[in-house]
C-alpha cells in the first residue's frame, strides 16, 4: 500500500492513544447501532436520535448525540471468535488466537514501546486504568520492560491512591523522603548487587516525589471538570487518562468492565450506558477545547457485541449473548474523522451489510495515524522477524484500513 | 543468638537526625556484620533462613527459626536438611520449578488448559515428593500416551508451544538436555493428538509409521550418546537456582557425581550442595551469592507475615478456576493464573522453559510497588491490628517484626535509625524491614 504509506509521512501523527476497552462485548444496539425498526425482540421498543453529525445512535446516549462531529462510529465490525479470551487477543493483538506458537503483544504494548525512544517521562509509557487484563496484559513476548503501570486504586476516592506511585496514608513528600533517608542508612549490609538495588530504589523515590505523582492528583482539577465526567469511577478515569495525555505518555488503556449483559439484558445495561455517555462525550469535548484531540487518538470497543435477537428464556431472561458477526467500535481524533459512519449492518445486525472492518484492519489504523507502519518491522528483544500487524489474508480479510476517515 | 539485645540502654539520648550522617552508618558496619557470619560462614539464623528459602520457598517462623538457634546438636544442620526436604513444602516448591521447566500452564502459547493442568502438576508433584529417578520421569513422560485427564504423563507433548515434529523435538531436547534442537524430529514425527467427544479431552497417540520412529527411541538416545548432557541438565538447573548462575566445570563435575551416586534423584544432589561449604559460606566474607526471592515466595513471605490472602480466580480459559483463599502462591499450578505481584516480580510465563524465563533482578517498578503500594500499605496493617500483637510492649512488638520479616533479632545500631526514641510507628518500622535488602534476598 504505497498511497497509505506516502500520507503517513505527510499528516500529523497522534501522539497519545487512548483505549476504552468495553470488557465482555458491549451491545451494538444500544450504543452506535440502533435498529428502532427491528422487531421489539431486538430492540425492546427502544428508539434512536439523531446526532448533530446527522447519523443516529441509541437514544440512552443523549451527550454523546450532541459531540457526533467529533467522533465516527463503524458499524462493521467482524470476526469469528465467540469466547472472551480468544476474541479479546485478536482485539488487543491483531493475530488469531492458536496458530503461533507465540503470544503476541497487545496494541497498547505496541504502540508504547514503538513510541518510547521519543518518550521521557518517568510514567511508564504503557498505563492501564486500573486494572490489568490479566493474562492478556498485554507485552506478550516483548517482556517485562514493556510491561504497563497497572495503577490500582480509585480515581473517584478523595486520593488516587496509584499503586508505587502515589503514597498511601496520605503521607507527606518531607514524610516520604524522611523514610527514603532512614531506608539507605538502614541497609547497612552492602552486599553484591546492592547498586542495582539503590539505583532503582532512587529511580523509584523520584517518581514518587516529582511531576508523576502529581499527574495522578484528580484534586488539582476544578469542581467543574470532576463533575462534567461524571463522579463515577469511570468518568474518573477518563479525567486521569486526559491528565496522562497532557503528562505525554504515548498509551493509555481504561479497562471498563461490565458490558457482558448475559442475562436482563436492559435492566443491567441502562445505568452504565449513561454513564459512559457522559464520560466519552466530557471526554472529547475537553480535548478539544484544549486543542489535544487532533493529536490524541480515542477508540472504544469490546472484543465483541451481543447477539441481536434478545433471549427471552430463562436464565437468560432478557439477555444477551457473545456476538462477533457484527459489532460496533467508536473512534476519535488523532486523524480520524469526525462525524462518520463507517459500514453498515442489515436491518437488524445480524450480518455485516457493508465494508467489513476485521479487527487487524481495525487496529492497523490506529497504527498507521500514531505514525506506525502497520505493515513495518516490529522490533523485539527475542530478534524475532514480524510485522505491526499480520497482513489479513484470504477470509480474514476485510476492505482494508479506514482509510476514508482519515483526516 | 549473638545478636545484642541490651538495645534499651542504647536509645536513651541518641536522636535519629544525630545518625543520620554517612559516619555513622559505617562505623555501625563492622558490628552488624558479625550478626550474619561466624568467620567465614554463614550464622545459624542465616543458614536456617536459607535452607527454608531454598528447599520450601518460605521464609521460617519466628518459632522454628528459635529453636533452631537453641539447638545445641551438632548435626542439627545436617538434620534441618534431612527433615525440610521430607516436608510437603518442599515437594510444593520444587514441583513449581518443574512446572516452569515443563510449561505448565493453561493456555498461550502453551494450550494445556484447565483440567490437564491439575492432572500434570499432581504427577510431577508426585515426583517430586517421592523422588522419582530423572530417567525413569523422562521415560515416563515421553513414552506415555492416552488421555491428557487420566494419563497426566501424556500431557508432555501437549505442553509445548508447537506441535509439529520439529516443535516437539525443540521441546523435548529443551527440558532433558537443555540444548533445544529440531535435530531429533523423526522421533515425534508419528506422535499426533485427537479430540474426544469429552470438552477438552485431548489423546496422545501414534500414528502409524516406522517402528524406530517413536519417542521410545528418543529415550534410548538420552541413555545412550546423550547421557552426559541429560545427567547434567538437572545438575546445571539446581546450579542455577541457588547459586544464580551456571556451575564452573568442576562444580558441574562434583554435582553430577553426587547426582548420579545418589541414583540420579534430586534429593541426593540437593542434600550433596546443601552440606557443602559453598553453600554454608557467609554473605560478607565468604561471598555467599545473593538471590532476590522469586516472586512467588516473596508474596507468600508478604501473605504469612501480615496475614493477608491472596485471591486466586481464572474464568479464561474455561472451566473456571477458583483457588482457595489460602492457597500460596508457590502452589498456584497454573502459570496462567497469576497476580499483578506475581508479574511485577518476575514470575516465569513458561512459554519456553528456560531458565532464564525467570526474572529475579530488581527494577525501579518493583521497588514502587514495595515503597508505596496500598495494597501492601494494608497489608502490613493487618499486623498492627492484631490483638495479641496489640497487647505486646513496642520493644516486643519490634522484636516480633524483626524476627517475622529477617529471621533475627534487631541490632541497637538499627534501633537508632528507625525507631530512635522508642516510639515509632510500628507500621512504619515494619515498612523499613519490608523494603530492606535483607527481606528481599536471600542472603
Amino acid at each position: 500500500m504505497s498511497t497509505a504509506k506516502n500520507t503517513t509521512a505527510s499528516r500529523q501523527v497522534a501522539k497519545s492513544v487512548i483505549e476504552i476497552w468495553q470488557w465482555g462485548g458491549p451491545c451494538q444496539l444500544e450504543t452506535f447501532d440502533p435498529k428502532p425498526s427491528a422487531p421489539h425482540d431486538y430492540n425492546n421498543g427502544l428508539k434512536s436520535i439523531k446526532t448533530n453529525a446527522g447519523f443516529e445512535i441509541h437514544e440512552w446516549l443523549p451527550q454523546l448525540a450532541k459531540c457526533a462531529d467529533l467522533y465516527s462510529v463503524i458499524r462493521s465490525m467482524t470476526h469469528k471468535f465467540f469466547g472472551h479470551e480468544k476474541a479479546t487477543y485478536l482485539m488487543q493483538t491483531g493475530h488469531v488466537p492458536g496458530i503461533e506458537p507465540i503470544t503476541y503483544p497487545a496494541l497498547g504494548a505496541i504502540i508504547s514501546s514503538m513510541k518510547m525512544k521519543d518518550y521521557d517521562g518517568e510514567i511508564a509509557p504503557f498505563v492501564i486504568l486500573t486494572q490489568a487484563k490479566g493474562r492478556f496484559s498485554e507485552v506478550g513476548f516483548l517482556g517485562d520492560f514493556y510491561a504497563p503501570l497497572v495503577t490500582g486504586g480509585n480515581p473517584n476516592a478523595k486520593i488516587f491512591e496509584v499503586d508505587g506511585i502515589v503514597p498511601p496514608g496520605g503521607l507527606t513528600t518531607e514524610q516520604i523522603n524522611m523514610r527514603f533517608e532512614k531506608a539507605l542508612l538502614f541497609d547497612h549490609l552492602r552486599l553484591p548487587k546492592h547498586a542495582a538495588f539503590d539505583a532503582a530504589g532512587e529511580q523509584a523515590r523520584r517518581i514518587i516525589c516529582g511531576k508523576a505523582a502529581e499527574t495522578f492528583d484528580l484534586s488539582r482539577e476544578s469542581k467543574e471538570t470532576r463533575e462534567r465526567y461524571g463522579r463515577t469511577f469511570f468518568g474518573q478515569q477518563l479525567l486521569a487518562a486526559r491528565r496522562l495525555v497532557e503528562y505525554g505518555v504515548p498509551y493509555i488503556s481504561i479497562n471498563y468492565n461490565g458490558w457482558d449483559s448475559h442475562k436482563r439484558h436492559f435492566e443491567t445495561m441502562k445505568r452504565p450506558t449513561a454513564e459512559m455517555d457522559q464520560a466519552v462525550s466530557a471526554l472529547l469535548l475537553d480535548l478539544k477545547e484544549r486543542k489535544l484531540l487532533d493529536t490524541t487518538l480515542v477508540w472504544m470497543s469490546g472484543e465483541f457485541g451481543r447477539v441481536p435477537k434478545v433471549d427471552r428464556q430463562p436464565p437468560w431472561n432478557g439477555g444477551r449473548n457473545h456476538f462477533p458477526i457484527c459489532y460496533s467500535a467508536l473512534v476519535a481524533g488523532g486523524g480520524f474523522k469526525g462525524g462518520q459512519v463507517v459500514g453498515e449492518s442489515d436491518e437488524t445486525s445480524d450480518h455485516v451489510k457493508e465494508r467489513p472492518v476485521t479487527p487487524v484492519e481495525f487496529l492497523g489504523s490506529i497504527c498507521e495515524l500514531a505514525g506506525i507502519d502497520p505493515e513495518g518491522r516490529l522490533p523485539n528483544p527475542k530478534g524475532i522477524e514480524l510485522n505491526v500487524m499480520p497482513l489479513p489474508r484470504g477470509r480474514d480479510a476485510g476492505h482494508g484500513r479506514l482509510e476514508e476517515i482519515y483526516v | 543468638m549473638t545478636i545484642d539485645m541490651t538495645r534499651r540502654g542504647f536509645i536513651g539520648g541518641v536522636t535519629a537526625f544525630s545518625l543520620l550522617g554517612a559516619d555513622a552508618a559505617s562505623k555501625s558496619r563492622g558490628p552488624i556484620k558479625a550478626v550474619y557470619e561466624k568467620g567465614s560462614r554463614a550464622s545459624d539464623f542465616l543458614a536456617c533462613r536459607r535452607l527454608y528459602l531454598d528447599i520450601c520457598g518460605r521464609i521460617p517462623t519466628p518459632q522454628e527459626v528459635e529453636a533452631y538457634v537453641a539447638s545445641k546438636k551438632s548435626s542439627k544442620y545436617e538434620n534441618l536438611i534431612d527433615t525440610l526436604l521430607d516436608s510437603e513444602d518442599y515437594a510444593d516448591y520444587w514441583s513449581m520449578r518443574g512446572c516452569d521447566m515443563l510449561r505448565v500452564k493453561s493456555e498461550f502459547p502453551i494450550n494445556l488448559w484447565p483440567n490437564a493442568v491439575y492432572v500434570y502438576h499432581r504427577r510431577i508433584r508426585d515426583a517430586i515428593k517421592a523422588d522419582e529417578p530423572w530417567p525413569d520421569f523422562a521415560r515416563a513422560l515421553l513414552c506415555s500416551r492416552g488421555s491428557n485427564f487420566r494419563v497426566p504423563e501424556s500431557n508432555f507433548f501437549r505442553a509445548a508451544a508447537s506441535r509439529s515434529p520439529e516443535g516437539l523435538s525443540e521441546a523435548a531436547t529443551m527440558t532433558f538436555i537443555m540444548d533445544p534442537t529440531p535435530k531429533y524430529a523423526k522421533y515425534f514425527s508419528r506422535v499426533a493428538i485427537k479430540f474426544t467427544k469429552e470438552w477438552k479431552e485431548e489423546i496422545v497417540y501414534l500414528k502409524d509409521g516406522p517402528r524406530d520412529l517413536v519417542p521410545e527411541a528418543f529415550m534410548d538416545e538420552l541413555e545412550g550418546p546423550l547421557r552426559s548432557q541429560f545427567v547434567a541438565a538437572p545438575v546445571k538447573r539446581v546450579h542455577y537456582w541457588i547459586y544464580d548462575s551456571m556451575p564452573r566445570p568442576a562444580a558441574l563435575t562434583d554435582m553430577t557425581g553426587a547426582f548420579t551416586r545418589g541414583g540420579c534423584r534430586l534429593k541426593p544432589l540437593l542434600r550433596h550442595v546443601f552440606r557443602s561449604s559453598a553453600y554454608r559460606a557467609g554473605p560478607v566474607r565468604g561471598k555467599f551469592p545473593p538471590r532476590r526471592l522469586d516472586a512467588e515466595v516473596l508474596e507468600d513471605a508478604i501473605c504469612s507475615i501480615t496475614g493477608a490472602t491472596r485471591d486466586f480466580t481464572s474464568i479464561a480459559p474455561e472451566p473456571f478456576s477458583f483457588l482457595p483463599p489460602e492457597r500460596k502462591s508457590v502452589l498456584v499450578e497454573d502459570g496462567s493464573i497469576t497476580s499483578a505481584f506475581m508479574l511485577l516480580f518476575g514470575r516465569p510465563a513458561r512459554d519456553t522453559g528456560a531458565l532464564e524465563e525467570r526474572k529475579n533482578d530488581i527494577t525501579a517498578k518493583q521497588r514502587l510497588y514495595l515503597y508505596n503500594s496500598s495494597k501492601l500499605w494494608d497489608d502490613l496493617g493487618r499486623i498492627t491490628t492484631d490483638k495479641a500483637f496489640r497487647a505486646k510492649s513496642h520493644a516486643a512488638q519490634v522484636e516480633e517484626l524483626y524476627m517475622k520479616f529477617l529471621s533475627r533479632s534487631p541490632v541497637k545500631d538499627e534501633l537508632a535509625i528507625i525507631d530512635p526514641d522508642g516510639k515509632a510507628e510500628i507500621r512504619n518500622i515494619a515498612w523499613h524491614l519490608l523494603n530492606s535488602f535483607e527481606f528481599l534476598y536471600r542472603i
